[in-house]
């Protein structure tokens, strides 16, 4: 036996939780809209410091897995755990949509403090929303600015902090990029990785772009009709699909991707 | 034959002097699908305006527009918006608001056919709605066209949008976004039923999109786009698949691809356009410039490519690509 693995020392992540404790869990869990079963007897768990990502087309369940596992809404049958005092900060599919255009940006990245941690001081709220701007490279910016004279690309960043701000155990994201530039998509995806990298957060990320999500996580699940269809390694998914659904997935991604040409800059000619 | 689009020396300025688009010169022959690329604020969308004449009263136009050789700015706006329902169709990002909620799905492409060619009545057109929508990959489509709006899916909405844009036959169909609403596989099979329709009837798709990966799927050319001027154009395959111009470069590389790591994000920010900076507007963000490409007019396109330095006959880069 190695002491990596004593039973009774169990190794920790950074919040002190046990990694292999989950930090949230649906078991058998199904919700039913009227007649419409968006999701059928789904079981998954998220351990901490786990990235998943939840793939399919439109109507197959996963926004409704993403609102059933944060608590947003009750399932109709199964359970749903999540760990005592789980932390979680949730990203949304546009940007500019979800940030209140009434608010400065001190009040949008500092709003989730308010629900967490209500006894927080002024000046230990003001420090976290500072120390979040600071984590998705806008640490310069004036608090006082109204999303309205931010580019789409910092109003990403803005909602990233504003996730970001309770310093999250569980990171949940919701198309995070698929209102974006693929230009600004780029570096909002590098700057996800970049921050759970840091943070060690878990992620789980939702979105119909396999191609998009793949290098941000190390675990693929495939949902379809409100089942999941497969779950494996985003490598070994992209390399033998199997369900017919993800076949289909990967096929499109493939006739969609284009080879990479090197960058200007990785060209040795530059001057 | 007829161009379906030409573009000559088009220039948009907005009240305020944001300069939008910047001497753009494009044509676009009969059956041809062009796809208009570039990051949001490029230009795209106010191209697709500017053809359809459907710019604000404050926007100051310039050069000339032709709509299957008639030119879209003479005449008053009566007559440009006759002209525009017989020459144009326009697919736009979100087609939820432009249906009526209480009329059947296939009685709008018929209206849609009947606003501008009254020769057949309504009920003579129906097998002619329920084949368009067959192509668009709308299954148990003769079923389907009897029924609301409100029990149609967004992506289905989208394509009756396309095929009511398309439906009385105009020489040019424009789609801004038509596949933003779609899943990826969805989209493809959409394009693909849009263009063989189109070249069928011998119509020309302009397709404007930030898809790079669509438009190299669906589009026989394409042009690149950047702070109002077109810098790089040319077949889809060459264009995608071996591009020149380094912003088409930076595009591609911000791509997520099959298997590879995370994409290389573009830095930096779409210059002012009010007024626009001298030489290249690329010119700050890109890697390869040299002092040459801060000052004077802005490069035109020669060989497909809007970008003296690449092209210079002893650049490496182009010695690598056109040899």
């Amino acid at each position: 036996m190695t002491p990596f693995a004593h039973p009774s020392r169990p190794a920790l992540s950074a919040s002190g939780r046990s990694l292999r404790t989950p930090l949230a869990a649906l078991h058998h869990v199904t919700v039913r809209f009227g007649r419409t079963i968006a999701l059928n007897d789904v079981t998954l768990q998220v351990r901490p410091r786990e990235r998943i990502a939840l793939v399919g087309n439109s109507g197959c369940g996963k926004t409704t897995l993403l609102s059933v596992g944060s608590g947003y809404r009750r399932p109709t049958a199964g359970t749903v755990y999540r760990a005592p005092g789980l932390r979680m900060g949730l990203l949304l599919q546009d940007p500019v949509a979800s940030l209140n255009p009434g608010w400065t940006l001190e009040q949008l990245v500092g709003e989730p403090l308010r629900d967490l941690s209500p006894r927080l001081s002024r000046e230990a709220r003001a420090a976290a929303v500072r120390h979040a701007l600071l984590q998705v490279g806008l640490g310069s910016i004036a608090l006082d600015r109204y999303p309205a004279e931010l580019s789409v690309g910092q109003c990403q960043r803005v909602a990233l902090a504003r996730a970001l701000v309770a310093n999250p155990e569980l990171l949940l994201a919701d198309e995070p990029t698929s209102a974006l530039d693929p230009s600004v998509a780029a570096g909002v995806l590098r700057l996800i990785d970049s921050v759970l990298t840091a943070t060690g957060a878990a992620l789980l990320v939702v979105s119909h772009d396999v191609l998009a999500v793949a290098p941000l996580v190390e675990r693929m699940v495939v949902l379809h009709e409100g089942r999941i269809v497969e779950d494996g390694s985003p490598h070994e998914l992209l390399a033998r699909p199997i369900h017919p659904v993800t076949v289909r997935l990967v096929e499109t991604a493939r006739q969609l991707t284009i080879s990479h040409t090197p960058t200007p800059a990785e060209f040795p000619i530059c001057r | 034959m007829t161009a379906a689009l030409v573009l000559q020396d088009l220039r948009v300025i907005y009240q305020g002097g944001v300069q939008a688009l910047r001497g753009i010169d494009l044509v676009v022959g009969p059956g041809e699908t062009v796809a208009v690329v570039g990051e949001s604020g490029c230009g795209k969308s106010t191209l697709a305006a500017a053809v359809l004449r459907l710019l604000p009263p404050d926007a100051t136009v310039s050069g000339r527009v032709l709509l299957a050789g008639a030119d879209v700015y003479a005449g008053d706006e009566e007559a440009a918006r006759r002209r525009r329902g017989r020459l144009a169709g326009l697919v736009i990002q979100d087609p939820m608001s432009s249906f009526n909620p209480v009329m059947r799905v296939g009685a709008h492409i018929v209206e849609a056919r009947r606003l501008h060619d009254r020769s057949r009545p309504a009920r003579a057109l129906w097998p002619w709605v329920v084949g368009l929508l067959a192509d668009l990959q709308i299954s148990e489509a003769g079923r389907r066209a009897r029924q609301y709006p409100h029990e149609w899916s967004g992506g289905m909405l989208q394509r009756a949008a396309i095929a009511a844009a398309s439906a009385n036959h105009p020489p040019l169909l424009l789609a801004d976004e038509p596949t933003a609403s779609l899943d990826a596989s969805l989209a493809v099979d959409v394009m693909h039923g849009l263009r063989e329709r189109q070249r069928r009837e011998g119509a020309a798709t302009v397709l404007i999109t930030h898809q790079l990966g669509l438009a190299a799927q669906v589009a026989d050319r394409v042009a690149v786009m950047y702070a109002g001027r077109i810098v790089e154009l040319g077949g889809a395959a060459q264009v995608i698949g071996r591009p020149r111009h380094p912003y088409t470069r930076a595009l591609i590389a911000a791509l997520p691809s099959l298997g590879g790591g995370l994409p290389q994000p573009l830095e930096g920010e779409l210059p002012s356009l009010a007024p626009p900076p001298p030489g290249c507007a690329f010119a700050p963000r890109c890697p390869l410039a040299i002092a040459a490409c801060h000052a004077g007019p802005p490069p035109d396109l020669v060989d497909g490519v809007a970008c003296p330095v690449v092209m210079a006959p002893a650049h490496p880069l182009t010695a690598e690509l056109c040899p």
